[in-house]
């Protein structure tokens, strides 16, 4: 009992300090330095509970599963949400702030429980947690249109998805007749009809968690309304839990029925219709985010397209590429953070997130130029940044299992035209003079923080292995994530 | 191996420069500086270089991602070693020629640092992720550098040089994933010498897309015909010292990639797809030379030049036996200096008169007799003429081509006649080549400092300075080792083993 309290003891600090900000909130409303600074020290002190007094096990039955791996992906959720924390000082607006940062703390409560548990109901009700903040924080600009527009639309598709995703989840129970992953994985034989069914609803759930065709909707309206520290936890932190529990179910829980996804050889299972979903992904994301006028618009397609670059990884479902999977999604949540760093300090000084507001910026605050060169051309994945190495990676183990190789070719040509849309952004910043002369607005802590992230990337890109290893040392992923494919 | 490689030094004094440009030192002192350092470095290792030794020196290595191969090993052998001589003396001259421009100066400088340093670090690594790596530290600068203080149609030259670029370096990234997962599971690396060592017991797999891929990444990065057009379009808006960085030293990159990962490691397929590489470069030296002939401004013209001079070095390359090999070693040299010169000589002239247009110029040297006769000691170095460097090269590559492919015999009536193979029929093009490389050069030549000198042109001041120290030393390199090619080739004589 007390191992489980020590086990959820990040999670707990992260509650508290939610009742603390909103207390703060009511009596002191203004203080908006102080309500930013009690979040950020529940913050850290929960995770210095997380690194200080790790602990492993299995409590509850599956309901809370803790392990290396687990604890690394709550790490990374966490900082994701403390640097959201530091980037709402600058977007959100100044009314009810104590509410929105609460709220920005209660999805990473989420997020946290989402990392670490193998149970289908645990999922689910985590996944909720994350997702109804998220809802209300995407229109918390209440005199925006946008961001209210912004709000309703990822309601009322992330409740569909839900909908989708409870009822797949209730199938597979069903079928299985227990929500312990585990317990699902040792069913096998030829799937039940109802199985297919409701692996079939979970992936369409998902997809609208990472933002992948057919539930890819959503993205760009949600991500150019919300303000804009919303929009980062969404692309950053939402994602990386989501990919990460996908992976989850599927390879734990699922692994049985894989199935293959190789060009003229497709055999039923899930990765052939991730495999499609990929490739849709990665056309539409990269096709569209080419004509887009608005930063932020433009990081929702680019996000699109990354969705389908994991996907491709998780198609392959062996060790190496699941360990590539989740190398990539947490350098991707490292580089779109940063990115949308840089879209909040611009917002803030010029008013708006267009190209056009980025002109002159490589002028006007060199510093942060050269911080958007080193994201963007992550995420266009050119060395020495990670992103090139995570690209290299998943592509790599991808075409090692040997079947894949259309998925990669297809992801490589599209790869090649983000560079152009990447390079637009970097245009508008770098190359085109500014129409009008701006005052640099001092944001030290953003700043701070979008120079840290951009030399995590930099640092990640020269020496990946300091991630690498922690994610493939003793065999973590193949314990942990797909001891059932293992026949 | 835990010391530490000089080369590293040589790969960081770049970046480290640019750094300090970035924290305010002088950017135009700095880089100079720092290129010098370079050049001296490595004349020092040429000093200290054991030429007997067939193997790589000064390696080091550190690894990075065990699990996968991949260390960061550097090392040079001769030939690496001549193409560091290469970049670090074009890094001198591009920097030593270039002019200083009004907005950010230190974004120019830095990334002149950073496209050298890219090639500094490509050529010095045996490990192929890091050579692949290094080679795409240049991509970004590159584009800034067009797009931001390029000229012309500076905008469209950059996207379309970096998409071709960039297109061309993901077809080669999976060429080299490729040839990664063609080695037996269990031992695949990206160190090249192991690898070359695997292809020697035979245990590679299927290499043939390998070659395919990689032909392709590496031909679109060189401007192989048909994917040259992004070449004369960016070396001819790009300020120019980027061009000759660019055209001088980076485009060999791929060059140097096909003879030092093809000829060892997948022989067979470039064998078997020799005459698919012979059409395309002679479709380089004739048709891009022809397309040379009738360019109406210098810049354009340097550009399709260093387009057309690759199949040369392509015919070396896919000729495949030492002769020919060793030639397009001496020719990615002797190309590099000749179009490096050019570019500078051509920047020095906008500057001075604002236009390259062939037909305003006529009679320059009068008021600039010693830039003339720079100009055409750089033209003949570009036609190959002897004396320099680029004359042994041309004429090795032509004794090696010629001998390449198997002896065809063909019967007359019964009587066995001997007959060309594919081989000699693209040597006796690459041939023609030379006279048609000689008429645009000696024409532009002429159009430009011959003939009466309009009153436009008559107080042009001469060429003086650190630009004409840095070029007199590009064309003394180039006699030097014009005279005594002994100099490189014994370098590149232990080279040619693993042929």
């Amino acid at each position: 009992m007390t191992n489980l309290l020590i086990a959820l003891a990040p999670e707990a600090f992260l509650v508290i300090t939610a009742l603390v900000v909103l207390g703060i909130g009511v009596s002191a409303p203004k203080a908006r330095g102080a309500i930013t600074a009690a979040t950020l020290l529940g913050g850290l002190v929960a995770a210095a509970a997380l690194l200080l007094h790790p602990v492993d096990g299995n409590f509850l039955h599956g309901m809370v599963v803790l392990n290396p791996l687990a604890r690394l992906f709550k790490l990374v959720l966490l900082g994701l949400g403390l640097v959201s924390v530091v980037f709402a000082a600058e977007s959100f607006p100044k009314l009810h702030f104590a509410e929105a940062l609460a709220l920005l703390l209660f999805s990473m409560v989420g997020m946290m429980l989402l990392a670490g548990t193998e149970d289908l109901l645990m999922i689910f009700l985590a996944l909720e947690l994350t997702s109804l903040p998220l809802y209300i924080l995407a229109a918390f600009a209440k005199e925006s249109r946008a961001s209210a527009e912004a709000g309703l639309k990822y309601f009322l598709i992330g409740s569909v998805a839900a909908a989708f995703l409870l009822y797949g989840l209730s199938l597979i129970y069903g079928v299985a007749g227990s929500t312990n992953l585990r317990v699902i994985a040792k069913l096998s034989g030829d799937p039940d009809p109802l199985l297919i069914a409701g692996i079939a609803l979970t992936l369409l759930g998902f997809a609208f968690k990472i933002a992948v065709v057919p539930f890819q909707l959503w993205a760009p309206d949600v991500y150019e309304g919300a303000p804009t520290a919303a929009a980062a936890l969404i692309a950053s932190g939402s994602k990386v839990a989501g990919v990460f529990i996908l992976t989850k179910i599927l390879t734990l829980g699922l692994g049985h029925w894989t199935g293959t996804a190789g060009w003229g050889q497709f055999a039923p299972g899930w990765a052939p219709v991730l495999a499609l979903m990929a490739a849709a992904s990665v056309v539409l994301g990269n096709v569209a985010a080419l004509v887009q006028s608005n930063v932020k618009r433009l990081l929702a397609y680019s996000a699109i397209a990354h969705g389908g670059y994991l996907l491709i990884g998780l198609c392959a479902a062996d060790a190496p590429s699941l360990t590539a999977v989740l190398f990539y999604v947490i350098i991707y949540a490292l580089t779109t953070a940063g990115a949308f760093g840089v879209v909040v300090i611009v917002e803030k000084q010029r008013g708006g997130s267009h190209l056009e507001d980025f002109e002159g910026l490589g002028k006007s605050s060199p510093v942060l130029a050269l911080c958007l060169l080193v994201f963007l051309i992550s995420l266009a994945g050119i060395p020495p940044l990670a992103g090139f190495f995570g690209k290299f990676y998943l592509f790599t183990s991808a075409l090692a299992n040997g079947r894949h190789l259309w998925l990669v070719i297809l992801a490589v040509a599209m790869n090649a035209v983000s560079l152009y849309y990447y390079l637009i952004v970097l245009k508008h910043a770098l190359v085109l003079p500014a129409p009008k002369e701006t005052v640099p607005t001092a944001a030290p802590a953003s700043k701070f923080l979008v120079v840290l992230l951009a030399l995590a990337v930099l640092a990640l890109g020269l020496a990946p292995n300091a991630l690498i290893g922690p994610l493939s040392n003793g065999q973590t992923v193949k314990n942990i994530i797909i001891n059932t494919l293992q026949k | 191996m835990t010391q530490v490689s000089p080369l590293l030094f040589l790969i960081l004094v770049p970046l480290v420069a640019s750094a300090f440009i970035f924290v305010g030192s002088s950017a135009r002192r700095t880089a100079l500086i720092a290129s010098l350092v370079n050049l001296v470095f490595v004349l020092a290792l040429f000093a200290v270089f054991q030429t007997g030794d067939a193997s790589y020196q000064f390696v080091s290595s550190t690894p990075v991602i065990p699990s996968l191969g991949i260390a960061l090993t550097l090392g040079a052998d001769g030939l690496s070693l001549i193409m560091l001589l290469l970049t670090a003396l074009v890094t001198v001259a591009a920097v030593a020629v270039a002019r200083t421009p009004d907005k950010n100066a230190g974004w120019f400088y830095a990334s002149l640092l950073f496209i050298s340093a890219g090639g500094l670090g490509a050529f010095a690594s045996i490990d192929l992720f890091f050579f692949y790596m290094f080679h795409e530290l240049a991509l970004i600068p590159t584009f800034l550098l067009i797009g931001i203080w390029g000229s012309g149609d500076r905008q469209a030259a950059a996207w379309k040089a970096t998409i071709y670029l960039a297109l061309g370096s993901f077809v080669l990234l999976l060429g080299l994933i490729g040839l990664y997962l063609i080695q037996p599971e269990g031992s695949r690396t990206f160190d090249l010498r192991s690898v070359i060592s695997m292809a020697g017991l035979g245990v590679l797999g299927d290499g043939t897309w390998v070659y395919l891929l990689l032909l392709l990444g590496f031909g679109i990065l060189v401007s192989l015909f048909p994917f040259h057009t992004w070449a004369p379009q960016a070396y001819a808006s790009a300020p120019p010292p980027a061009a000759m960085l660019h055209a001088g030293v980076l485009k060999k990159f791929g060059l140097y990639g096909l003879i030092r990962i093809a000829s060892p490691i997948l022989p067979e397929a470039v064998t078997q797809f020799a005459n698919l590489l012979l059409i395309l470069l002679v479709g380089n030296l004739l048709y891009v030379g022809y397309v040379t002939i009738s360019q109406r401004k210098l810049d354009w013209m340097l550009g399709y030049s260093s387009v057309m001079h690759m199949g040369y070095i392509f015919l070396g390359f896919a000729a495949l036996n030492v002769f020919s090999i060793t030639g397009a070693s001496l020719l990615l040299f002797a190309h590099g200096l000749s179009i490096a010169a050019l570019f500078a000589l051509s920047g020095e002239l906008r500057e001075r008169t604002g236009t390259l247009d062939l037909a305003e110029f006529g009679g320059l040297a009068k008021p600039m007799p010693f830039f003339g006769l720079l100009f055409g000691f750089a033209s003949f170095a570009a036609i190959g003429l002897p004396g320099f460097v680029g004359f042994p090269g041309e004429l090795l590559v032509f004794f090696g081509a010629f001998a390449g492919g198997e002896p065809l015999m063909d019967s007359v009536n019964g009587v066995e006649i001997f007959a060309l193979n594919n081989f000699q029929i693209a040597t006796v093009c690459a041939v023609w080549g030379v006279v048609i490389s000689a008429i645009y050069m000696l024409r532009a030549y002429r159009r430009i400092f011959f003939g009466p000198v309009s009153d436009r042109w008559k107080g042009l001041p001469e060429i003086s300075g650190v630009p004409r120290v840095a070029i007199v030393t590009l064309l003394v390199v180039m006699l030097v080792t014009g005279f005594f090619p002994n100099l490189l080739i014994r370098l590149l004589a232990s080279t040619s083993l693993w042929l």
